[in-house]
């Protein structure tokens, strides 16, 4: 049975076809058997993998900009990508990867913000920051890795997610993962995720909650600001 | 078992009739019917339309819905309702608004010089959870201490939290947090609650729940985290500590006038004065659901003030047309 209601299917459709430029490529990463353990650092089967990937095939076939590509989490291209945890999938724009990844399934209010991921890459217009934020990141001379960790059901999530994707549109220093934090509690326990939108930057805690543009950027620069001037 | 929520559109010209900041029910309701009068029309919403409707699982008494139905649900068939009488919805934060002149000028994020101007302005945007004001509780936020039972309760997984208030939000939270936590103890002020009585019946029927009465919560304590509370038991004037994994707070609500406390006439209490057709004090600016000075905040009485205000503006707009 399909994901994604009729009307939906029908409503992405028609956004897709007025909205996508560039190609987009969506780069899965998951298990097709349950009855292995795997080398992720969670848990040892993973629940929404076929969901995760089907909702993909689904969002290939509402468009001829998109293509889903899927692979076992021991297939090398894991490697490439840097993927730790499955379900993943990593969205690219005409084969290159912008440093978005999301660790889960993008349900509830996460997918109506990888919808708008899909469409801001595909647009070609840029991160959409503010000149203030792209001064700062500019500055950046290390690789920073931005966890957003949220729950499907949280309504503010998206907003935080979206920004940490912006940075990562802007920077070829930044990756941002979202992380859905139901689905990987020892990494949410391991990093003190008791509110969400929670982020961490390089694993630190930097803050929580969906603050906006000018505080999340600066947040996100300030929790990993010695690691940057020691590199200075 | 999955849930799929979309989202809004871009902006392409920045001159409206009217702009609707927040798009809570009050605000999709005044969207509905300012595009039904042919209105150009813009609602502006920062995070996701539906207001505190999506912070509660299911609406229970919104006339027309037999069976209940969840609070996205209906946000998003309002937003589709919207929409399809023509309201632009746009996602974006207001910076600041300037609402004197005929000419209204609302400054978003994404657009920092141009504003987008408007003759009439509906305010929507609400209101959001008061805060406790003890010991520990902005130390603690994000770290045990929650103001948002759909976001926060899944992580909370055979834990126990505390609750505070007694009042419908209070409880209805209490009862989605027993999806997750293994007991909630609820801590109220007063000797019963406040909540509506067929929430009352259902949590004093759930296992997992139990209450604290005539008491408040002194003191949030932990080191990395909350570790445990003190409560007050305000008969007898003793305070103990008691251990717990969480605390989510549900007491009450303020207005989110910030934006606009120079622009318009508040009460006392910071909540927006207007007369029964929702008009502020300033010609073309309305205000309309939880930001409103008024007596029931609901769904049903929301979508009321929507709808009024956008008939008001209608009617002003039209007799003041330089056309």
């Amino acid at each position: 049975m399909a994901l994604l209601s009729k009307e939906d299917s029908e409503f992405l459709k028609n956004k897709f076809e007025e909205e996508l430029v560039r190609k987009i490529t969506l780069v899965y990463f998951g298990k097709e058997s349950s009855d292995l353990v795997l080398p992720t650092e969670d848990s040892t089967e993973c629940r929404y993998c076929e969901a995760t990937h089907q909702l993909m095939e689904e969002l290939a076939g509402l468009s001829e900009n998109i293509e889903a590509n899927a692979f076992d989490i021991d297939d090398e291209e894991a490697e490439k990508y840097g993927i730790r945890m499955i379900p993943a999938i990593v969205p690219l724009v005409e084969g290159e990867d912008k440093g978005i990844r999301y660790y889960g399934i993008p349900s509830g209010y996460e997918f109506g913000g990888m919808i708008e991921t899909i469409i801001q890459l595909s647009s070609g217009e840029g991160s959409r920051l503010s000149s203030e934020s792209l001064d700062a990141l500019s500055k950046l001379s290390i690789p920073i890795s931005i966890d957003v960790f949220i729950t499907p059901t949280c309504p503010y999530c998206p907003t935080a997610v979206m920004t940490a994707h912006r940075m990562a549109m802007a920077s070829e220093y930044v990756t941002s993962n979202m992380i859905e934090a139901n689905e990987f509690p020892v990494l949410s326990t391991q990093n003190n995720v008791y509110s969400v939108p929670h982020i961490t930057v390089n694993g630190r805690y930097a803050f929580v909650g969906a603050l906006p543009e000018r505080e999340f950027v600066e947040g996100v620069l300030n929790a990993v600001m010695d690691t940057i001037r020691d590199k200075d | 078992m999955f849930d799929f929520r979309l989202t809004g559109e871009r902006i392409q010209d920045n001159r409206f009739d009217v702009v609707i900041i927040g798009g809570g029910p009050a605000g999709l309701s005044a969207a509905i019917y300012a595009g039904r009068a042919r209105l150009k029309t813009l609602l502006l919403e920062k995070t996701a339309t539906g207001g505190q409707i999506t912070l509660t699982e299911y609406i229970e008494n919104y006339p027309g819905f037999e069976e209940p139905i969840l609070g996205t649900t209906l946000a998003e068939k309002m937003e589709k309702q919207a929409q399809r009488f023509g309201a632009k919805i746009h996602y974006a934060e207001v910076t600041s608004v300037k609402l004197k002149d005929d000419e209204k000028k609302i400054y978003i994020s994404d657009e920092n010089d141009n504003p987008i101007t408007s003759r009439a302005v509906i305010l929507a945007m609400g209101a959001s959870p008061r805060k406790l004001r003890v010991s520990g509780e902005e130390e603690f936020t994000g770290k045990g201490v929650s103001y948002c039972g759909p976001c926060d309760a899944p992580l909370f997984k055979d834990k126990y939290v505390i609750v505070v208030g007694g009042g419908d939000t209070a409880i209805e939270e209490s009862l989605f947090l027993t999806k997750f936590a293994r007991r909630v103890s609820v801590v109220h002020r007063r000797n019963k609650l406040r909540a509506t009585a067929i929430l009352q019946e259902r949590a004093m029927a759930n296992p997992k729940i139990d209450f604290i009465f005539n008491s408040v919560v002194r003191e949030i304590k932990g080191d990395a985290k909350v570790e445990s509370v003190i409560i007050e038991n305000l008969k007898e004037g003793k305070g103990k500590e008691v251990k717990c994994d969480g605390i989510f707070i549900f007491v009450g609500l303020e207005p989110e006038t910030g934006l606009i406390k120079n622009e318009v006439e508040c009460n006392d209490n910071g909540f927006v004065l207007t007369n029964e057709d929702m008009e502020t004090n300033v010609k073309g600016v309305y205000a309309v659901g939880d930001i409103r000075a008024k007596s029931l905040r609901q769904v049903v009485t929301a979508v009321s003030d929507g709808a009024i205000a956008a008939m008001s503006a209608y009617k002003y707009i039209t007799s003041n047309s330089p056309r």
